[in-house]
């Protein structure tokens, strides 16, 4: 029955299409003046259906990385509902970036704003976690941070959204629908980082730290500047002063500062300073990794590079860089076994580097850069280590 | 972990969604097959063979289209399918290099004194690295690229 109608239908269908009456060039001509008019209206239709999905997609990364943080924070002192409240008033935290027209003194303003950001941030993590440990508070500052991001994140695509529909602009549904894959890669990467930070577990991001942490291998540290510890290990005759920030907290620190201090500690002896961070992949190259090249390796806002680059170039020091390549993604998730494998071929190079160009006696400055969540700052004393660098350990040089 | 590494590029659909996407399929392939099958009748018939012709054409596009929105729709992963990732830890003796792997607990870091005896030595142990076991993004791209596998 079905078959027979369908056939019925089908031959209709192919008579009327096939023919070449009048009526049929009319009804050809119609459907194609519509066509001409709605193909725009449906396309805007479907690109709407687009955003809506991302914006439902974006509120729910937001609300669970907002519920994991305040989970994770009620272990240390307030009620949920308290933190609730709290954390719903402090989302919306921006910042203003300096002035540029006039650029002197650009970057000492910049500074202070993130001197100001840090500080604040860490006072409501302390209001809202008051028994946690700086170790945790610090997590939870990168947990806090992330929700931040994505909750900026859903309301300019919200905006834009809600700007289209409400003017029926084709360009601002159009821009936003074209950039929605990348922004949800990127609101993914915050959302799944929340689990990480909560967790305590090393981020890709973290494989620079975690080459500083093995080549001290064991040596003593002590801090040096902002949350930024050093160490000094013997390379083939070498003075290797490695410096990292203060695990295992999600710190940052001001690795600028601190290479900075060591510079004028230790005079015109500093020959060199090598730089190791993770770096954006493009796609289809490999996880892990490692490229070799010149300049600061530092993903800061400015002045940590700025600090670097001066100083490097007013005493003349060489400024080397290993990149570890990985996505936006892998450099805010819990870190891949690419990543720290590569952190030993990293400590391979730089050895090869140092040994290479560098003469017994000279002193070589390695950072390691980047969130040292899950990173301690020494290896027991006696540890081995997988990656046997060859180094022999030292105490810190007073 | 709720999951995590690029392994999950997968477009993400709900049930629905993929239910109305199958149906669709499922209704081009029938109507492309129907077609096909008009055309040969006609041919048999030795009606219109220009019409029959297009019919025909018409009939193995369709064919091809829902071929390939099926292969799309295999690609595609349901929303509730998250595969939870493995994070493990290594842990080393201090004293003998002896090492093992297990699954990470809460508050480890790398470098840390787990408490734990060496059960070759009974020396202290520590954690020598944390990870996720994964890789699923790079495979995927090297056989886009016709690469082999990496080792």
């Amino acid at each position: 029955m079905m078959a027979r109608a369908a056939w019925g239908l089908s031959s209709f269908l192919l008579q009327q299409g096939g023919g070449d009456t009048w009526l049929n060039w009319i009804i050809m001509l119609l459907f194609l003046g519509v066509m001409n008019y709605y193909a725009g209206k449906l396309q805007v239709q479907v690109w709407m259906n687009d955003i809506m999905r991302a914006l439902g997609q974006l509120e729910r990364y937001t609300s669970e990385a907002e519920n994991s943080l305040i989970e994770e924070a009620s272990r240390f002192g307030l009620s949920r509902q308290e933190l609730s409240k709290r954390v719903r008033g402090f989302k919306s935290f921006f910042e203003i970036a300096p002035v540029t027209l006039d650029p002197a003194g650009a970057i000492r303003r910049l500074e202070h704003i993130l001197d100001v950001e840090r500080d604040r941030f860490k006072r409501f993590v302390r209001s809202i976690a008051p028994n946690a440990d700086d170790d945790k508070l610090m997590n939870l500052t990168d947990q806090l941070a992330g929700v931040i991001m994505l909750d900026r994140v859903y309301r300019i695509v919200r905006h834009y959204f809600l700007l289209g529909k409400k003017t029926q602009n084709l360009i601002y549904i159009a821009q936003i629908q074209m950039m929605i894959p990348e922004i949800l890669r990127i609101a993914k990467a915050y959302w799944k980082s929340a689990d990480a930070f909560r967790k305590g577990v090393p981020v890709g991001d973290s494989v620079g730290p975690l080459v500083a942490l093995r080549l001290l291998d064991g040596a003593q540290t002590r801090e040096i500047a902002e949350d930024v510890i050093y160490g000094e290990v013997d390379v083939g005759g070498r003075r290797v002063l490695v410096v990292k920030s203060k695990g295992p907290g999600g710190r940052l620190g001001k690795p600028g500062e601190a290479i900075g201090r060591l510079v004028d500690m230790f005079g015109g002896r500093i020959r060199a300073i090598i730089m190791v961070d993770a770096a954006a992949k493009l796609e289809g190259e490999e996880t892990g990794e490692v490229a070799e090249g010149v300049g600061a390796a530092i993903g800061d806002p400015g002045p940590e590079k700025w600090k670097i680059e001066e100083v490097a170039a007013r005493a003349g020091i060489d400024l080397i860089s290993f990149a570890v390549k990985m996505s936006p993604l892998e450099a805010l998730t819990p870190m891949t076994r690419e990543v720290d494998s590569a952190a030993d071929e990293v400590i391979s190079r730089i050895r090869e580097r140092i040994e290479s160009d560098y003469r017994p006696g000279d002193v070589v400055i390695v950072a390691g850069i980047g969130n040292t969540v899950g990173v301690g700052n020494e290896i027991p004393r006696g540890g081995r280590g997988d990656s046997d660098v060859g180094v022999r350990r030292e105490g810190a040089a007073s | 972990m709720s999951g995590s590494g690029e392994r999950e590029q997968r477009r993400e659909v709900s049930v629905g969604h993929l239910a109305l996407l199958m149906a669709l399929v499922i209704g081009l392939a029938a109507f492309s097959i129907l077609l096909i099958w008009l055309s040969v009748l006609d041919i048999r018939a030795g009606r219109d063979a220009m019409n029959a012709f297009f019919q025909f054409i018409m009939g193995l596009a369709g064919l091809a289209l829902a071929g390939k929105s099926l292969a799309d729709m295999t690609r595609m992963r349901l929303s509730s399918g998250e595969k939870p990732v493995e994070v493990v830890s290594v842990i080393q003796c201090v004293d003998c290099g002896h090492s093992a792997e297990r699954n990470f607990s809460d508050g480890e870091y790398v470098g840390m004194l787990t408490g734990e005896r060496c059960p070759e030595c009974g020396g202290p142990v520590y954690v020598a690295r944390i990870y996720v076991k994964g890789g699923g993004e790079e495979r995927r791209q090297r056989r886009i690229l016709g690469l082999p596998a990496a080792a």
